[in-house]
């Protein structure tokens, strides 16, 4: 994988992978947990660090490790499903309103800019107060992406824009493609940059929005995740009490989360952007 | 007297991308003598290093751009200094004032938000004292007109003139502080003919107007035939002619000079024409010996092998080719 | 000798509207352009940049709607064509730009091109490779030299040339070509200049060569047609335009030329005081600011076409 070789070159790149990857590694470990996430007082509570439990217990009876890996496991789930399912929308409204202008254009562009204006955060704590019984890993994720997509969609709208004033647009209609395979063909190896480098950056606002919520109760506390682990750990007052190994632990991962989802962005952004790709094409052969 | 002076100038472009190593030799020991009061062109084609001799010129050597060998001299006040044994700051001074550089595709860089005249006061605010501001405005209307250029422009958007009008503004404001050599990057490479005859002739009445040097870089040899007095041949990174226009276009000795200029079409005129064949070199992996060896005609084994050296066979005219003299580079 | 006309375009018109609600200005960029194209010849519609001549192409090509008038494809009306009629006549009106480094995606193999322009059109009668090949060979390359490469692989002439080979693979009558040279070296131009002649003298193909330079014109054309701020000013045969202009712009046109012969300099200094807007929204004569030879009424009146010496003229000084 040359690509990969060649990103391992960036030094951010490498930080942002190698603790990517210890991430994904402990959110795999999850599915070998030898406790139900779910039950409290399974141990004696707020232990500290030791042998037996790396992390320490906390107020809820439980081990903090453990119960981290789901935390982890569940947050990444949450946001990757946010990132998806709102990058599709974005392409797709993008793509539309980019290439076909005029009424299509500005009607797509009315709805994504009314999405943007709308206060995020006051509709989504009405909305998740009202429903925070009901909130699947799945539907928190559905309801992140139908505020993720406005963003981007005018990004990518704007680079189809740009794209479409350019000289081998019309070679390539002359040459008899249809708008479907041209958009597809000519315009998709400048938007999967864009792409990718979005899919991160949403992964780290789904993240920190899931986090707000959870922490103002808002959320289905009873799903370990990174937001709800620091809810439960705040309500119990770990702060005052001392209990600093519940607290630090999804305060430090999500640091560590969203440096590293920050890092692989820009990194990545870099080496897909068309004007270092375009360096790099003469140089393959030599 | 010479003005500029270049000694075996070696500039190439170091590149690391992503752990490839490239080096692109740009500048490939090039020596040069350019004088007081004329018109010196450098012709060639696209890739050849002009662009990157002339930058060296100005002192624009910034990475990727390595100096490897060689020294540049200015004449200042009657010394040959090197610009390489100044210090950064005095370097800076003399941008503007002494020498001016209009890149390639300069009339986009005017700002597009603000008026011409406050782009001015950008440029060379710096080297005006305060309280000189309103008689410089006056000067400046004054200068304009000298030209040929209507001074309502001044308070023009960019956007609102031709790129013909734009190449005029910027040459004119190159200009202004009375530099003694301007150098022209392919000033009229994007403008249509009628632009062009425009700019060409602001540049040759700025020469009679102040007599300093214009360096003049272009790949058109019509235009050099219209306004250079002297005329430098750079292919692959190296000078292979130099003589003055007359001289050149009546007699060129270096078989790519007769190509450059045999292969341009006049009216009335419906002989078969052609353009030099193949394509230039990669500046990155260039040929051995003399880098023309290639695409010439009359290419010899010692062509393949040596690099011919650059020197006078006739009266100020000087060319690197194994007809002509049988010296070889060390 | 009977001309055969393939193209036929009758007062064409496009008006472009700027500004926004307070200030509307209308620049009629192409006004009331007329002129024929015969089979197998080369014409040369000239011109400054900001003349309309590269609207007048994207018109024809289908890019641009016109405002009015009227264009005849071998008698058939391509001013407003649905999308498959537009791919049909496509398939034999080809085109190529100025840049050729913009011609093809960056990102993209420019063999890629070369084979969709085959599907596309279901030209794919045996070998898809073998007729790449000849096609590219029909330029002077080969599908060895370009298969697998990217545009910036290439010089500028190269991706010029495989640009024409990738519109001669539909086998068109009428190649427009849109400054193909004005960014190729100069010492360059000749070798795809050559291309088009041989196109016209061994195919038959009929060429719209767009351009501001003269020289290359007179090597190339039959016939020209001079643009000046949106109107043909001058036209005839490439003969009689070129070597006794009547028109005072053609003379500044074919004066503006640099030749590489040092003896033959400038002898008058042009002076352009007036900015491309003014000069499209002026009434009676659009080259009137500029003209040595500008009577009172050029400033006033709308000027008559008329037929001087085997051509037209635009001008009141042959009234």
């Amino acid at each position: 994988m040359r690509v990969l070789k060649d990103l391992l070159k960036d030094g951010r790149f490498k930080f942002g992978f190698i603790v990517v990857c210890i991430l994904l590694f402990l959110a795999i470990l999850s599915f070998f947990s030898p406790y139900d996430p779910t039950r409290w007082n399974i141990f004696p509570r707020d232990l500290p660090p030791s042998t037996q439990h790396i992390l320490g217990t906390n107020s809820k009876g439980q081990d903090v490790f453990w119960e981290a890996t789901f935390a982890i496991r569940n947050s990444l789930i949450i946001s990757l499903i946010a990132a998806l399912i709102s990058r599709i929308i974005a392409i797709i409204v993008g793509l539309v309103a980019g290439y076909s202008g005029g009424r299509v254009d500005r009607v797509l562009m009315s709805i994504s800019d009314s999405f943007l204006i709308l206060p995020l955060l006051p509709i989504l704590i009405l909305i998740s107060s009202l429903i925070k019984k009901h909130l699947s890993l799945v539907s928190l994720g559905l309801l992140l992406s139908i505020f993720g997509w406005p963003w981007d969609a005018r990004l990518i709208r704007a680079q189809v824009l740009s794209l479409r004033e350019r000289e081998f647009t019309y070679t390539s209609v002359l040459s008899g493609s249809s708008t479907l395979s041209l958009v597809i063909k000519e315009y998709f190896p400048y938007i999967l940059p864009l792409v990718f480098s979005t899919i991160i950056n949403n992964m780290g606002w789904s993240i920190g929005l899931e986090v707000t919520l959870s922490i103002l109760g808002l959320s289905n506390l009873a799903i370990p995740t990174l937001g709800t682990t620091l809810h439960w750990a705040i309500n119990y007052q770990a702060m005052l009490l001392g209990i600093w190994w519940w607290l630090l632990t999804p305060i430090v991962i999500s640091v560590f989360l969203f440096i590293s989802l920050y890092l692989l962005s820009v990194s990545i952004s870099e080496y897909s952007d068309p004007r270092t790709r375009v360096q790099r094409i003469g140089l393959a052969k030599e | 007297m010479e003005i500029v002076k270049v000694d075996k100038l070696k500039a190439y472009y170091i590149l690391d991308i992503y752990g490839r190593k490239q080096i692109i030799q740009a500048v490939n020991g090039v020596t040069l003598e350019i004088r007081e009061n004329e018109i010196y062109g450098i012709a060639g084609e696209s890739g050849c290093g002009k662009s990157t001799l002339v930058k060296t010129l100005y002192g624009m050597i910034e990475p990727p751009l390595t100096l490897i060998d060689g020294n540049i001299f200015y004449r200042i006040n009657g010394d040959l200094v090197s610009i390489f044994s100044l210090p950064n700051d005095r370097l800076q001074k003399l941008k503007w004032s002494f020498i001016s550089y209009i890149p390639q595709g300069s009339m986009n860089v005017l700002n597009p938000v603000i008026k011409i005249i406050d782009s001015f006061w950008d440029f060379i605010g710096s080297h005006i004292e305060e309280k000189e501001k309103s008689s410089v405005e006056k000067s400046l209307n004054d200068f304009f007109n000298m030209l040929g250029l209507p001074s309502k422009i001044l308070n023009a958007y960019p956007h609102q003139l031709s790129g013909g009008m734009r190449q005029r503004v910027i040459v004119a404001l190159a200009t202004f502080l009375n530099p003694k050599i301007l150098i022209a990057d392919e000033p009229t490479t994007a403008l249509d003919v009628v632009a062009q005859r425009s700019v060409l002739q602001l540049l040759k009445s700025i020469q009679s107007l102040l007599n300093n040097t214009i360096i003049l870089v272009t790949h058109d040899m019509g235009v050099h035939a219209t306004i250079s007095d002297r005329i430098g041949i750079m292919y692959a990174g190296n000078i292979i002619e130099e003589a003055e226009t007359e001289e050149l276009y009546e007699n060129p000795l270096h078989p790519y000079t007769q190509y450059l200029i045999k292969s341009l079409p006049k009216i009335g005129d419906k002989s078969y024409k052609v353009s030099a064949p193949g394509t230039p070199p990669s500046l990155a992996n260039p040929p051995s010996g003399c880098k023309f060896h290639p695409r010439c005609n009359y290419s010899m084994k010692e062509c393949t092998e040596n690099v011919p050296k650059f020197v006078e066979v006739k009266q100020n005219h000087k060319v690197a080719c194994f007809l002509y003299s049988k010296e070889v580079d060390s | 000798m009977i001309d055969n006309i393939i193209l036929r375009v009758r007062d064409l018109t496009k008006i472009f509207t700027l500004g926004n609600i307070f200030s509307r200005i209308k620049i009629v960029a192409v006004n009331k352009v007329s002129f024929d194209i015969n089979q197998g010849e080369v014409f040369t519609l000239a011109g400054e940049s900001g003349s309309g001549k590269t609207t007048v192409a994207r018109i024809i090509l289908g890019f641009h709607e016109p405002t009015s008038g009227k264009i005849e494809y071998m008698g058939k009306d391509i001013t407003k064509l649905g999308k498959n009629d537009r791919k049909l006549i496509r398939r034999e009106m080809q085109a190529i730009f100025q840049n050729p480094f913009e011609s093809f995606n960056p990102l993209r193999k420019v063999s890629n091109y070369l084979y969709e322009t085959l599907q596309n059109f279901n030209l794919i009668k045996g070998e898809m490779d073998e007729i790449v090949d000849n096609a590219l060979k029909a330029v002077g390359l080969s599908l060895e030299e370009v298969k697998d490469k990217y545009p910036g692989e290439f010089s500028g002439g190269q991706l010029q040339r495989i640009s024409v080979a990738r519109a001669l693979i539909t086998s068109p009558n009428l190649l427009i070509a849109d400054e193909p040279v004005s960014m190729i070296d100069a010492s360059l131009r000749m070798s795809i200049i050559n291309l088009f002649k041989e196109l016209k003298e061994k195919k038959g193909v009929s060429i719209i060569y767009i351009t501001h330079d003269l020289a290359t014109a007179y090597y190339v054309s039959d016939r020209i047609a001079i643009m000046f701020r949106g109107e043909i000013v001058e036209e005839g045969s490439i003969e009689k335009v070129l070597m006794d202009p009547k028109h005072p712009y053609t003379m500044v046109l074919k004066e503006s030329i640099p030749e590489a012969d040092p003896k033959k300099r400038w002898a008058k200094q042009i002076s352009i005081l007036t900015t491309e807007e003014e000069e499209f929204l002026l009434k009676g004569c659009k080259f009137a600011k500029r003209c040595p030879y500008k009577m009172e009424k050029c400033e006033k009146e709308e000027v008559p076409t008329l037929d001087i010496d085997g051509r037209k003229v635009k001008c009141f000084l042959y009234v």
